[in-house]
């Protein structure tokens, strides 16, 4: 991808050095549901003071993905500045900086360019000051650990010394940036840069964030489907603490505002008990299911049809009549919850003229959009603080959460932090959507797969979103595997009506499209009597590039991903069968321009059924970036697709979320974590996303693997239940 | 609304709060100290675990009465200056990711050392099970608890 970068250099009040570069703004324009993201637009990155500090400023939330340390780090390498010397600085919302932004797994590889030109110009800069003052050639100065040294003269000019008459010289043109052999710091391990902060508990999460004659605030909502029909608050305002009761009149679209009663108290605990004593009846609306095995019914009624043609290349139909072998199975993957850890909350403070915000987001402009909505404050008025998030997984890509800090603010006059209980928070969630597939395959005599014909029935979050795009497009993919992998290939899609939200989960729908796709082609290399490897090995075909329209386009490179899939079965020990009471399944997955391969190995286990003993990862995501971050976020990804493959599962009755707390909605917790070995493929392609490619690859290379153990196809998620069964079924 | 005397990290503090209130929102909202989180408010999660009587407790689920007379130790009292072995270990291992459930985490191993100086693989994960991270950094978790242990936590 091709952009233009602008550069603009300027002096600093105190005689320093100030370079900003252009960001393309393209990630959330992409990604929004329903709003168009601003252009190109410019931001200081670099501020080198006359004192020799160097200050990088960091612009995208950190949710735990470790962009404030690995966005800053591109500078820092091209700057040639040692990385313990750096001062590292969260921004304000601020559209001088360009998309600000958390999803799509975009922050490093959408800033990859101008962030490294930005280290790259001002090190251009500062040598050309140097060069000047000792009246030599530039090319004969070069950089080290923050000096510009002349080595013919042995003169070194610190860069803070240099600063005042670098921001005086022209702004160059492209200044070329390091070859990949000079990095120091990309590719490195470099630890996070709030670690010293989070492990004395002074890190400044949105829960933390606290402004004088602030109010705290618990919230209930309605459930799915329903309208407030009486309250009575009456025990609620007896509860010591308890300041003031407002009730919220939504906005039109559940995405910005939901309905509910707040309780406005003294202290976070004075709210949730208030909020506790409300005795509110609901009314229901009427309109689409809100009952989660309604919406299955649907489903599984669907696929016996085929749906809206996504895809259809070839003859599915003749491929079929002429079959020696056909399979047939159906997948079925549950609603998730995100469940950060750090339960939705915001504070704002509301102002007859102005407004701030403070909190864990994804989409801060969005936050600052509801913002303005609800308060009538033009959003230049509005000012964005993005703290710590304690982690994000998608549900903070919706802004409601704000709004609703943004509306009890104004409404009581002072500034209210609006703190779910985690009730609240997994009950009143925008959902990974629930689905179920059903693939049919023909084989050839020789066990070729001449014909995929695969049905998605599900409900589209962006239906939900009435967004202005086609439900299908969140929900399934046309360019992905196997499409042009297999001659005839048909993909259906059926949108199944729901009043149960819809939004955003860690890798969007790959993480259930996988599942099933890559059990699937498991199930087929079985029937075929092929070795699971060699099949998929065989379906990818040579090394080519093909067409990719979705997330991480505009090509999907088959020999990428037929090279993770190598390494990890490699270093799994593919070739070497395990004990008879172990087994492995292998699964790989491109997305986000990434590409990952896992082979899990389980094993019988008494207690459990099926115990995971280990994961081997693979991936493929260009150049490294931060390589302790990086294998973090593999090994926080795979775990996360573990923990949803084994536990996760939302159900909805008559609009009540089922699942209160972490006992109904459990987490993967230590004593399940299998060891994660992560391998990068070395690779001097540009950096890809990593934050949400790990994820797929893992329900199925876990199928696969069960399968492989017991003889069991487990074609529904989660699986943890079905594993225990199994221990029993083998006594 | 009730006085408690409390001994938090070394000082008396008096605080004034209602009968019943979860420690955690004690330290949180009435004293400042907002190192411990709130994750589940039902002890399902650890992300407000701190040391009460020297042992690890979460504090969500103990009503402030029960922590009278007893010495209270959070994350921002475990060391003057972030330099106990299980913080260290932590930032040498680059063990948190979004960091939310952390401060527990340290808290639950600080603990677990305590009593356990050379825990195994099987004991780290029996005392750490009560603690979730979502986002998945068990493993560093494990590999840093070894490394304080060697460091003599």
């Amino acid at each position: 991808m091709r952009r233009r970068e602008f550069v603009r250099v300027s002096a600093t009040a105190t005689g320093g050095l100030l370079v900003a570069v252009a960001v393309p703004a393209t990630a959330r324009r992409a990604l929004a549901d329903d709003r168009a993201g601003p252009g190109v637009s410019l931001g200081p990155f670099v501020e080198i003071g006359s004192d020799g500090s160097v200050t990088i400023a960091s612009k995208n939330p950190e949710i735990g993905q470790g962009v404030k340390t690995s966005l800053p780090l591109l500078v820092a390498e091209e700057l040639d500045m040692p990385w313990e010397r750096v001062r590292v600085i969260q921004t304000d919302l601020d559209a001088r900086y360009g998309d600000q932004f958390a999803g799509g797994s975009t922050a490093v590889s959408e800033n990859w360019e101008a962030l490294r030109r930005a280290g790259a110009t001002a090190r251009h800069l500062l040598i050309a000051a140097a060069a000047a003052r000792w009246d030599v050639e530039a090319a004969s100065c070069r950089t080290e650990e923050g000096a510009v040294v002349h080595q013919a003269s042995g003169r070194r000019a610190p860069y803070g010394s240099l600063a005042r008459e670098a921001a005086r010289l022209p702004v160059p043109g492209a200044v070329p940036l390091k070859s990949r052999a000079a990095y120091r710091l990309i590719g490195t391990r470099v630890r996070g840069v709030d670690n010293g902060t989070i492990v004395t508990g002074r890190a400044t999460y949105g829960i933390d964030a606290r402004v004088p004659g602030m109010l705290h605030a618990s919230v209930v909502h309605p459930p799915f489907g329903h309208r407030i029909a009486s309250l009575d608050d009456s025990r609620a305002r007896r509860v010591p603490g308890v300041v003031n009761i407002v009730r919220i009149e939504p906005l039109p679209s559940p995405l910005h505002l939901r309905e509910g009663v707040a309780v406005l108290a003294q202290s976070t605990w004075a709210a949730i008990q208030g909020a506790q004593a409300l005795e509110v009846r609901w009314t229901p609306l009427g309109g689409a299911p809100i009952d989660s095995s309604e919406v299955r019914t649907a489903m599984l009624a669907a696929i016996e049809r085929p749906g809206l043609a996504v895809r259809s290349d070839g003859d599915v139909d003749a491929a079929f009549a002429g079959a020696a072998r056909t399979v047939d199975a159906t997948y079925e993957v549950p609603l998730l919850a995100h469940a950060a850890m750090e339960p939705i909350n915001c504070l704002a403070h509301v102002r007859p003229d102005r407004a701030e915000l403070w909190g864990p987001m994804q989409d801060p402009d969005g936050v600052r959009e509801l913002a303005a909505r609800v308060t009538g404050l033009d959003p230049r008025a509005i000012t964005v603080h993005m703290t710590r998030s304690g982690g994000g997984f998608g549900r903070r890509l919706m802004s409601d959460y704000g709004a609703e800090a943004a509306y009890l603010s104004k409404a009581a006059g002072r500034p209210v932090q609006v703190l779910w209980t985690r009730e609240e928070d997994l009950s009143q969630d925008f959902y990974r959507p629930c689905g179920v597939h059903r693939l049919r395959a023909a084989l050839s005599r020789e066990g070729r797969v001449v014909a995929w014909d695969q049905r998605l029935a599900n409900p589209s979050r962006y239906a939900y979103a009435k967004a202005d795009r086609p439900p299908v497009s969140s929900e399934l993919y046309a360019d992905d595997f196997p499409a042009r992998c297999i001659e005839n290939v048909r993909v259906t899609y059926a949108l199944i009506d729901s009043g149960i939200p819809g939004g955003a989960w860690r890798s969007t729908l790959h993480s259930s499209n996988a599942f099933a796709v890559q059990s699937f082609v498991d199930e087929l290399a079985h029937v075929a009597g092929r070795d699971p490897l060699a099949f998929r090995l065989e379906l990818l075909g040579a090394p080519r590039e093909l067409e990719y329209g979705g997330h991480g386009g505009p090509v999907f490179d088959t020999g990428r991903l037929a090279g993770v899939l190598r390494l990890a079965a490699d270093r799994a020990g593919w070739s070497r069968p395990p004990s008879a009471e172990q087994a492995r399944g292998i699964a790989g997955h491109f997305t986000f321009g990434s590409y990952a391969a896992h082979v899990v190995q389980v094993s019988r286990d008494p207690a459990v059924g099926v115990r995971v003993e280990r994961i081997v990862v693979a991936v493929d995501c260009g150049q490294v970036v931060n390589l302790s971050g990086a294998e973090a976020q593999v090994q926080g990804g795979v775990l996360d697709g573990l923990s949803a493959a084994l536990h996760g599962e939302i159900t909805v009755q008559k609009g009540r979320v089922q699942q209160r707390n972490f006992d109904g909605y459990p987490l993967l917790r230590m004593r399940e974590a299998p060891p994660v070995e992560v391998h990068f493929i070395a690779s001097a392609a540009p950096p890809s996303g990593l934050g949400e490619p790990p994820v797929p690859p893992v329900a199925p290379a876990l199928a696969n693997a069960i399968f492989a153990l017991t003889g069991t196809r487990l074609r529904r998620l989660p699986l943890a239940g079905a594993m225990k069964e199994l221990s029993k079924a083998s006594g | 609304m009730s006085d408690y005397l409390l001994q938090i990290n070394g000082a008396r503090r008096r605080v004034t709060v209602s009968a019943g209130t979860p420690l955690l929102w004690v330290l949180r909202d009435a004293l400042g100290l907002t190192g411990a989180k709130y994750g589940c408010g039902a002890g399902l999660c650890g992300a407000c675990t701190i040391h009460l009587g020297g042992g690890a407790v979460r504090s969500c689920s103990v009503p402030v009465e029960q922590a009278v007379g007893k010495p209270i130790v959070t994350i921002e009292g475990l060391s003057a200056d972030g330099h106990h072995p299980v913080q260290q270990a932590w930032m040498e291992e680059d063990v948190p990711q979004c960091g939310y459930c952390q401060a527990g985490q340290i808290m639950t191993a600080a603990a677990l050392l305590g009593r356990t100086p050379r825990p195994t693989d099987a004991e780290i994960d029996s005392a750490m099970s009560g603690n979730l991270c979502r986002c998945g950094t068990y493993q560093r978790i494990r590999a840093a608890i070894h490394r304080a242990a060697g460091a003599g936590a």
